[in-house]
């Protein structure tokens, strides 16, 4: 029969228990979870005129945006190979992916707060639940891809292969710190708030809309900003453009991953010590 | 000798099996909360910070720090049903969130075997916008429930709530009782080792809850061992063979729950004593035609106090309750109502019983009353017993009105199986056609003196009321029921008044 042990100690001390009990939970947390997203949509797109639409039209509504900017010459983004709409597409698809990772934990454990601090069930689940709710977001604007590429003539070659590897590197970034900042949120709502004035800020030194230049202060920016190559290589695995050298990238998805597991960890140590505050 | 030997092995497997069944264990558990929210959020990053460097939160408290809970200990076994009851503010919910594991403790430990299922709040976890059925599969997911046992389980979790022609509306259209009845039903169908339910009957109709008893009692049968948290000490009693006392965070009593139960009632009785007025309080809107000049109480062999105990023997006693009245105003009136009313504070009232009168005052006399009550027949609880006096021509004037002339505590006693509502009185003591309950076998007396006060007079009046204590004496049982059928009948238009002067009925 299980036994389970809540004491004052640190799980620190004692890890192997609790880390016994994590590896029980993850695996009852995923048909949960499966649940958990399966109710948030439902809910989410039940009392709503356009449905799944609205999964789309962020990255439709970036496109128009930057359209307009380059074509009143707002916008100096340089030569993009390929049709300028597909190319602003699928860099704002890439992003919304980012951005959807990094908040949805928010987003999710904050709705949840009243359930945290009445039922015990596998924290996890959340987590997985908010992974299903990007994944799914994900989709749909994938769904559309074969239209646009009918609609401009341009079709992926075979670095296509990589689209999946590329992918969840950028849900496994935006997921690790997103996660991290689970706890925090939940202390102070403003973070989720100072996140998203973070993330309008960094994309517009992320080249969604534009073409990396070959100088300057942007492109130093640029080339900081560890989101870029993923992005870009994201775009590529879509197009006929050069796939970025796997350096570029590869260190975001591997430094991703080990963040991913302390932030699990982390969330996992932090909640009940942060639930006990929600008076929900 | 083998069939010896036998049975030695048979008990020692048996001693082992029980101990093996103890299925909570809670070790000297403590919690610290701060009271003000920018310093829990403070402490929250301390603590978490502790935490993460492998040190416990420190068990001193920190400035705007309490003591939710202190050196809690006890086990629970299979079969087990423990009740934990306590005031408001207590810490019994945070007892049970840590040992479901939701918060760690400050300090020691909780230890669970088995699957811990724990409803805190019936509702949560619903999301109104999805219909009863999606809201049954994620529930009983949080619960832990594999989804083919949740398909297995679901016609009987619709129908033990009662609710097979509402299932696939939205939880938002349910009423609260409604909600109520399919987290209930959840809950009993998810298979707990551990049932842990906090003021989940406090909602739903009688008929639910009786129900509701006996599919706990049908676990208690299969082995689960359940918490039961409540207010009410029927539903605890009826329920718990062992009772936790939770006052301030710290463990008052443990033990048997008869006796915890009625020890805390006790208490909260002299709680409630300590905070009114030892007098007789007047109700609004009285005009004072009459002043209560005294009272006296007497289960028929002693005088009791006017805030007295009837002990868990006392079933079946009548109590003579003596008034003294004196006559403030002119008042050219000959027929009164008397209404008796008993409730657990001023403003909710659970039985009265009424009684026509003749009676012509004049300014300045005295005139007594005597009413034969039996108020052993109220469920355990603290009751105040008020009085009040309106003139036939006009109820809506108040010609005397007073709550609390009296208080008494019942003990906790074996109550009837399909009752266990506090207030409530034992069917056998109901008088189908009368409003509300007839809680009252009466004799009544008429006293008055017409002649103008001297101290003659009052001298007579209290030789009088001797004499009325010997002419009544104990009479006959059938006689006063007799009588009390005659009386209890009360017109619908008194009962309307009554609940216009004295408030809502509970």
């Amino acid at each position: 029969m299980e036994e389970r042990i809540n004491s004052a100690e640190s799980v620190l001390r004692h890890p192997g228990p609790a880390l016994r009990s994590w590896w029980r939970e993850a695996r009852m947390a995923v048909p949960l979870g499966y649940q958990l997203a399966k109710r948030d949509i439902q809910a989410k797109y039940r009392q709503t005129l356009l449905g799944y639409i609205w999964a789309l039209l962020p990255a439709v509504a970036t496109t128009l945006a930057f359209t307009f900017m380059r074509s009143t010459k707002l916008l100096n983004t340089g030569d993009t190979q390929i049709p300028y709409p597909l190319y602003a597409f699928l860099g704002a698809m890439f992003w919304q992916l980012f951005s959807n990772s990094l908040l949805q934990p928010m987003t999710v454990v904050q709705a949840s707060k009243s359930i945290l601090s009445k039922v015990q069930f596998p924290r996890e689940a959340l987590l997985v639940s908010a992974v299903l709710l990007v994944a799914i977001d994900f989709l749909i604007n994938m769904s559309v891809l074969p239209v646009v590429f009918l609609a401009f003539g341009a079709w992926p070659g075979w670095d296509i292969l990589l689209l999946p590897a590329i992918v969840a590197g950028t849900v496994v970034a935006g997921m690790a710190i997103g996660i991290l900042l689970v706890p925090l949120n939940l202390i102070f709502q403003d973070t989720r708030m100072a996140v998203q004035m973070v993330l309008s800020f960094m994309i517009l030194i992320t080249p969604i809309g534009y073409v990396t230049p070959a100088e300057g202060w942007l492109r130093l920016l640029v080339t900081l900003n560890p989101m870029s190559a993923l992005i870009e290589a994201g775009r590529a695995s879509l197009t006929s453009l050069p796939m970025p050298a796997f350096a570029s990238w590869g260190p975001t998805v591997g430094g991703s991953c080990v963040l991913l597991l302390v932030a699990l960890a982390f969330y996992l140590i932090a909640l009940p010590i942060v639930v006990e505050r929600q008076s929900a | 000798m083998t069939s010896k030997f036998a049975d030695l092995e048979a008990d020692s497997a048996a001693a082992s099996r029980a101990e093996d069944e103890t299925l909570v264990e809670v070790e000297e558990v403590s919690k610290k909360f701060a009271r003000s929210l920018r310093k829990t959020l403070f402490y929250a990053v301390r603590d978490l910070g502790s935490e993460l460097t492998g040190r416990s939160v420190s068990p001193v408290l920190r400035a705007d720090e309490f003591w939710a809970l202190q050196g809690v200990s006890f086990t629970l076994r299979r079969g087990e049903a423990l009740g934990i009851i306590g005031p408001n503010g207590a810490g019994k919910s945070t007892l049970l969130k840590i040992i479901t594991g939701i918060i760690k403790p400050t300090t020691g430990f909780v230890r669970t075997r088995g699957r811990v299922q724990a409803l805190i709040e019936l509702s949560s976890g619903m999301n109104p916008t999805l219909t009863g059925r999606e809201n049954i599969y994620i529930r009983a997911a949080l619960l832990g429930m594999p989804r083919s046992v949740i398909n297995e389980r679901f016609d009987e979790i619709v129908r033990f709530a009662e609710l097979e022609d509402d299932i696939d509306m939205p939880v938002q259209n349910y009423s609260s009782g409604m909600r109520v009845k399919l987290g209930f039903s959840i809950a009993i169908n998810v298979d707990p080792d551990v049932l842990i339910l906090d003021e989940v009957l406090a909602v739903g109709d009688q008929r639910f809850r009786a129900k509701a008893r006996e599919a706990m009692s049908a676990l208690l049968r299969r082995d689960v061992a359940l918490i039961y948290i409540s207010h009410n000490m029927n539903q605890v009693l009826s329920i718990t063979d062992r009772a936790v006392w939770l006052d301030h965070g710290r463990m008052k009593e443990i033990g048997p729950s008869r006796e915890v139960c009625s020890r805390y009632l006790t208490q909260q009785q002299k709680a409630a004593v300590d905070q009114l007025d030892s007098q007789p309080v007047p109700i609004n809107r009285s005009i004072d035609t009459f002043r209560l000049e005294s009272i006296q109480l007497s289960d028929g062999a002693q005088l009791l106090p006017k805030d007295f105990v009837i002990p868990s023997s006392e079933t079946d006693r009548i109590y003579d309750l003596d008034l003294e009245f004196s006559v403030q105003d002119d008042a050219e009136v000959d027929e009164f109502y008397h209404g008796l009313f008993v409730g657990r504070n001023d403003t909710e009232w659970q039985a009265y019983c009424f009684i026509q009168d003749r009676l012509t005052v004049r300014l300045g006399e005295r005139f007594k009353r005597r009413f034969r009550v039996d108020l052993s027949q109220f469920n355990p609880g603290y009751y105040q017993l008020g009085l009040l006096i309106l003139p036939e021509h006009d109820i809506s004037v108040v010609s005397f009105g007073a709550y609390a002339i009296l208080r008494f505590t019942v003990e906790p006693r074996e109550v009837l199986q399909d009752i266990w509502e506090p207030g409530r009185i034992h069917y056998r003591r109901m008088i189908d056609n009368s409003l509300g309950a007839n809680f009252l076998p009466v004799n009544l007396q008429d006293h008055t003196d017409s002649r103008p006060p001297d101290p003659s007079r009052q001298r007579h009046d209290l030789d009088a009321c001797e004499s009325v204590s010997h002419e009544i004496g104990s009479p006959p049982r059938g006689h006063s029921l007799g009588e009390a059928d005659n009386v209890g009948r009360m017109p619908a238009s008194a009962a309307s008044a009554l609940e216009r002067h004295i408030g809502r009925k509970q």
